[in-house]
């Protein structure tokens, strides 16, 4: 079951994979290949990987759109796996999650990550960042798989 | 961050293991494509980067492999940091292959290892030029 809930404070403190890149269009399509990266290691399956792809697409589109509406400033995506449990978290320094009546979207982006993702939290982290976490379940492992050293 | 027109930076921290692999030659190699790199050339950056890779993790100073990847329209830079005292030069070792050399003093065009600023770790920077 999905739910989005308000959270003062989200966030992984030892992720697995951290990526920080400057907020502009064309870094959206780097975060979702470093996703499919993990995705090929962690063996998940086509259409997990593939909601995954798109939950993370959405939340770093919303990063470039909304946080900085006048500058380039960072955006990051945080991934830490747990018993096959994905958490991600994408991180920017902007302006936060508010309502905006010139927005140039439809506004379908969190609701369509909370469809794809077991559970949607929106919050502040440690650092005053703006955070969006995202919980996927893996499904079953494929034979071999291990992420650690 | 750098926000300088026309570079790309970005900071990868990956556990060591098969996911630094996986991601960091995606990253690298998106970068790459993204700054116009020549073919040629990408195809030394994936080479780096396997080798950083498949080494950096021995020598990392929390398990976790840290790289600063920098592009920009005239090359293409790797910084490997938060190595262990020394493991700058160790790393640069580990790329000596029997019969032909260094990797990476033979794809990067400028190789530097040693401290990193402020002296708490090592690192090594691979820089690879687009054009010669």
């Amino acid at each position: 079951m999905t739910e989005i809930a308000e959270s003062p404070r989200v966030g992984t403190e030892t992720p697995d994979l951290e990526i920080i890149l400057p907020a502009r269009a064309e870094n959206v399509a780097v975060v979702r290949h470093a996703v499919g990266g993990l995705g090929e290691v962690l063996d998940v399956d086509d259409q997990t990987l593939s909601d995954i792809k798109l939950a993370v697409t959405e939340a770093c589109t919303n990063v470039v759109v909304h946080a900085y509406p006048d500058s380039v400033g960072p955006m990051g995506l945080r991934a830490t796996v747990d018993d096959r449990r994905l958490d991600l978290v994408v991180i920017d320094r902007g302006r936060g999650i508010v309502p905006r009546a010139d927005s140039p979207g439809l506004g379908l982006g969190l609701p369509l990550i909370a469809t794809l993702a077991e559970s949607l939290e929106l919050g502040t982290g440690r650092d005053e960042e703006t955070e969006v976490r995202m919980v996927f379940d893996l499904g079953a492992p494929g034979p071999g798989e291990e992420l650690g050293a | 961050m750098s926000e300088q027109a026309g570079t790309n930076e970005a900071i990868v921290r990956v556990r060591s293991g098969p996911l630094v692999g996986a991601v960091l030659g995606r990253v690298v190699g998106m970068l790459a494509a993204r700054a116009q790199c020549p073919i040629d050339r990408l195809d030394d950056a994936i080479l780096l980067t396997d080798a950083v890779a498949a080494h950096a993790p021995v020598h990392a100073l929390d398990h976790h492999v840290h790289v600063v990847v920098a592009a920009d329209d005239e090359h293409l830079e790797l910084r490997v940091g938060d190595l262990r005292p020394a493991g700058g030069r160790r790393l640069l070792a580990d790329g000596d292959l029997p019969g032909v050399g260094n990797v990476f003093d033979r794809v990067a065009d400028d190789v530097q290892a040693g401290p990193a600023p402020g002296g708490d770790s090592d690192e090594l920077i691979l820089r690879l030029n687009f054009r010669t």
